[in-house]
């Protein structure tokens, strides 16, 4: 099985499907598909991902995400993260840094543990 | 959009003979009691040779997840499901587009499937994915895809199935994401083949509750359960033959609820999610 991902004009993903590895797309004369795969492409693709048909290191394309959060911005290596101004924390992501973004602020926040049960 | 079908013929509601119906280009086929049952289960031609009445349901694809291996993501959503009983089909060949699973790496929902039959357009949307659980983030879990988020374009006349939510990630003690909505069944107009068809809402991913409680929420399962504050995923829709299908991810814990069949979200216990089909019964 392969699985494809359907684009629209604006290069936008509108759904992935499954195929058997000899009735691909192009063999049922469906246009608009793109194989994805974990290894293909930088990225996989899911509904809502944009598809850039030339891309540097990526002869034959590659899909990157929507923005995981409010404000950030994509990067030249099509990569989202933090606005300039709003560099990552030092040690975000690994204990014991409690830095995390908050989408309603769109800003840098340190969370506290929650009650214990 | 491959909905060019192309029918063979368009005459009459066939099958009322005692010609039985007969399907061709399934991946599987078998028999249980009186009925026969024919499997679709990748994209491509669905052709009637023998056109009467079937029941038929069509499954989405499983929601995915960030990561299968860590037990702090949520479970994905299970994929929508459309039941048809008593549907007339005509001879015909009919496109059918099999949504994918979710990737299992990456924040993705599951696919839609969809074909064009018994003069009804049929839509089962994907399951939303499972929330990522890491340090610094608990994201919550995704809706399924559905007409009334805009993941599904319909043409009528229609039936839509929405899939069912993410459940949401955990961040340790700190934060726990919340539950992907499960999504409506919609509908529009009647198509020629006429049938009973299901009209229920998915369910949505589990969220919230005590941080502490260290393991990502379940994903909802398509028939309606919804997920809660616990890891298990839930039970997807029971179709005729006695399977489930779209049934939710688990969060990871060690209750190692796993559901198998079409459509299942992916989870930290059942691993991969699954693809879609199209299975269609009737009488031999």
């Amino acid at each position: 099985m392969r699985t494809f991902a359907e684009v629209d004009e604006n290069n936008i993903v509108i759904n992935i499907a499954t195929f058997e590895d000899n009735q691909t797309p192009v063999d049922l004369g469906w246009s608009g598909w793109y194989e994805t795969a974990d290894n293909i492409r930088k990225n996989p693709a899911g509904i809502g991902s944009t598809f850039v048909p030339e891309a540097d290191g990526y002869p034959m394309g590659l899909f990157y995400p929507p923005s995981p959060h409010n404000s950030w911005g994509l990067d030249a290596n099509y990569e989202w993260g933090p606005p300039a101004d709003k560099p990552y924390p030092d040690g975000y992501g690994e204990p014991p840094s409690t830095w995390y973004w908050d989408d309603n602020a769109e800003d840098w926040a340190e969370a506290t543990p929650a009650e214990s049960e | 959009m491959p909905f060019g079908s192309s029918k063979a013929a368009l005459m009459g509601a066939a099958g009322g003979g005692s010609t039985p119906v007969e399907f061709s280009g399934y991946d599987a086929i078998s028999t249980s009691g009186d009925y026969t049952y024919v499997t679709y289960a990748s994209s491509g031609t669905v052709t009637c040779v023998n056109g009467g009445e079937i029941d038929l349901i069509l499954i989405g694809g499983g929601g995915g997840c960030a990561s299968y291996s860590g037990s702090n993501v949520g479970g994905g959503g299970g994929g929508a499901v459309v039941a048809g009983a008593g549907v007339e089909v005509e001879d015909g060949t009919f496109s059918l587009t099999v949504g994918a699973k979710g990737n299992n790496t990456s924040a993705v929902n599951g696919g839609n499937s969809s074909i064009y039959i018994a003069g009804w357009y049929l839509y089962a949307g994907g399951g939303g994915y499972g929330g990522q659980g890491t340090w610094g983030w608990a994201q919550a879990g995704a809706a399924g895809n559905s007409v009334a988020n805009g993941n599904i374009t319909p043409t009528s006349p229609y039936v839509a199935a929405g899939g069912a939510g993410g459940g949401g990630g955990i961040w340790y003690q700190y934060q726990t994401g919340s539950g992907g909505p499960g999504q409506a069944t919609a509908t529009s107009g009647t198509g020629s083949g006429g049938g009973t068809w299901t009209s229920h809402t998915s369910g949505s991913g589990g969220g919230g509750g005590s941080a502490y409680n260290n393991y990502g929420r379940g994903g909802g399962g398509s028939g309606g359960a919804d997920g809660d504050t616990g890891s298990d995923g839930k039970e997807g829709y029971n179709w005729l033959n006695g399977s489930s299908y779209g049934s939710g991810g688990d969060g990871g814990n060690g209750d190692n609820v796993a559901w198998t069949g079409y459509g299942r979200g992916s989870g930290y216990h059942n691993k991969s999610s699954q693809d879609g089909a199209l299975i269609i019964r009737y009488l031999t």
